[in-house]
């Protein structure tokens, strides 16, 4: 017997934040369809169309499907287009008297599905191609972190609540952070400080913190940007300001634990899955998410 | 701005106010580009800012970049004069807030998202900028926080464009002497 991986109770597990073209239902787009009269045309059919059209918007889109009610097979001719009127499409594609017996604007997905469950939706629609993503799949299952990484991340967030009560006492925002290296070890923790400067949020505070950390001489030529590679741990999720500071720095990876409501990871925004941005983080919520919604709950 | 009622008058003090604006607009820019130069000459990302008191016209701050020097990605020119004008009047930041919330920011580099978030946090209102920054901005070009951050402080009222060409310029020094065969930096609006 293999050596046996204690399970992670769910409620432990961060919560993936994806962006929203994962989570969403999968688009569908009208496209031209046709039934085939003769199934033995169908690889004639299939053949004439990979020498005579490819469908680059539909590339993820399998020519043919099988009808579920009836059995009849359709085919996936073109793109819709009201300019271009249904009658001609066969001509145009050299599929006269091919064996397609009609044509027909149907629904198929619009773009290729990114998570196993818009697969299984989009398969329903029409038949798609589909590359798994391995992490991404565990991240949405909660099966990403293993119990050990789990413990490491709480035992930082408890350093970070710490952190947050030091700062509520002084009169600013009950929020703390941990830096942590891949392999769990800390690099620098810092508190909210913004009842002394407006701007001393905790993550500013922490990156500033990881600077005088990271001595000169432990710099190398490829780690040029401050945090890559570093997890952070928040008590809150981040402010547009500081989430973009995080960005700046390169982080890997934040994990915080109360979602807020201008929040930039998740809530108000999604800024570490932004396209227009050249750096992607993953991050993850929730992580003792009672203990830190309790830091709010203790205001006098 | 004041609004007169009689039609003459009103002409008058368009044009004294155009006239005023384009003098705060210059003196602002220059020294704003003075700073640039000053991150340039230290081997930073030649950006560069200053808060001008719109009613004197005094510089009540001036920053520039000091990501290398400081080895943190945050220490942007806007972050540098708030922090100067804080230091300034003795660590007390809401003295030094009163001061810039009556200054119009100059900034040769369109505020990135992280500044843009931060200017509005602070109640800062007025931002004037040189060129565009396509990779990061935070006034347009990659997000639109000066008027969208879910807060509930006013917008930040952005002019962009002055003195462009200059604020370009600068950046593309800093390009060439990092590499003498990278190409021309883009300049799409
Ligand atoms: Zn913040
Ligand atoms: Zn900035």
């Amino acid at each position: 017997a293999g050596r046996s991986v204690p399970p992670v109770p769910p409620h432990r597990a961060p919560r993936a934040v994806l962006s929203d073209n994962c989570t969403s239902p999968i688009p569908t787009v009208e496209a031209v369809i046709g039934v085939i009269e003769d199934p033995r045309c169908t690889n004639r059919i299939v053949s004439t169309l990979h020498k005579k059209s490819d469908i680059p918007a539909l590339a993820h889109c399998k020519r043919i499907r099988k009808s579920r009610e009836d059995g009849t097979l359709h085919v996936l001719l073109a793109e819709f287009s009201a300019e271009q009127p249904l009658e001609g499409v066969l001509a145009a594609l050299e599929l006269e008297n091919a064996g397609v017996a009609s044509v027909a604007v149907g629904r198929v997905p619009a773009c290729p599905p990114i998570t196993r469950q818009q697969f299984e939706e989009a398969n329903g629609i029409w038949p798609v191609s589909f590359h798994e993503n391995k992490a991404l799949e565990k991240a949405i299952h909660g099966t990403l972190f293993s119990l050990s990484e789990i413990q490491t991340l709480e035992s930082a967030m408890r350093a970070a609540i710490t952190l947050a009560l030091e700062a509520k006492t002084e009169g600013s925002e009950p929020v703390g952070a941990v830096a942590l290296r891949a392999d769990g070890s800390e690099v620098a923790r810092a508190g909210d400080k913004r009842a002394r400067h407006p701007l001393h949020h905790a993550a500013m505070q922490l990156i500033d913190a990881v600077a005088i950390a990271n001595s000169p001489s432990e710099q190398t030529a490829e780690s040029d940007y401050l945090c890559s590679g570093l997890t952070i741990v928040l008590t809150r999720e981040p402010c547009t300001m500081c989430a973009m500071a995080l960005l700046h720095s390169r982080v890997a990876t934040v994990v915080y634990g109360q979602p807020a409501p201008r929040g930039a990871l998740g809530t108000y925004r999604k800024l570490h899955v932004e396209p227009k941005l050249n750096h992607k983080f993953s991050v993850f919520s929730h992580l003792l998410v009672d203990e830190c919604k309790e830091l709010d709950n203790h205001t006098d | 701005l004041d609004k007169p009622a009689a039609q003459p008058r009103r002409n008058c003090s368009a044009m004294a106010a155009q006239g005023n604006l384009a003098r705060l607009h210059a003196l602002g820019m220059d020294a704003a580009l003075g700073m640039a130069r000053e991150a340039l000459e230290a081997g930073e990302v030649p950006v560069g800012c200053v808060f001008v008191e719109a009613s004197s016209g005094r510089i009540a701050a001036r920053g520039r970049n000091r990501t290398n020097e400081l080895r943190n990605a945050t220490r942007h020119a806007e972050l540098e004069a708030i922090d100067g004008c804080i230091a300034e009047h003795g660590g007390d930041a809401a003295a030094a807030l009163a001061v810039l919330r009556q200054c119009v920011l100059f900034v040769t580099v369109e505020p990135c998202v992280m500044c843009a978030s931060a200017l509005r946090q602070l109640g800062l209102t007025s931002v004037v900028f040189g060129c565009s920054n396509e990779r990061f901005g935070g006034c347009g070009s990659v997000l639109r926080v000066h008027e969208d951050d879910g807060a509930e402080q006013p917008p930040l009222e952005c002019t962009a464009g002055v003195q462009r060409e200059a604020a370009i310029n600068m950046l593309r020094l800093f390009y060439v002497q990092e590499n003498p065969n990278a190409p021309e930096p883009k300049r799409k609006e």
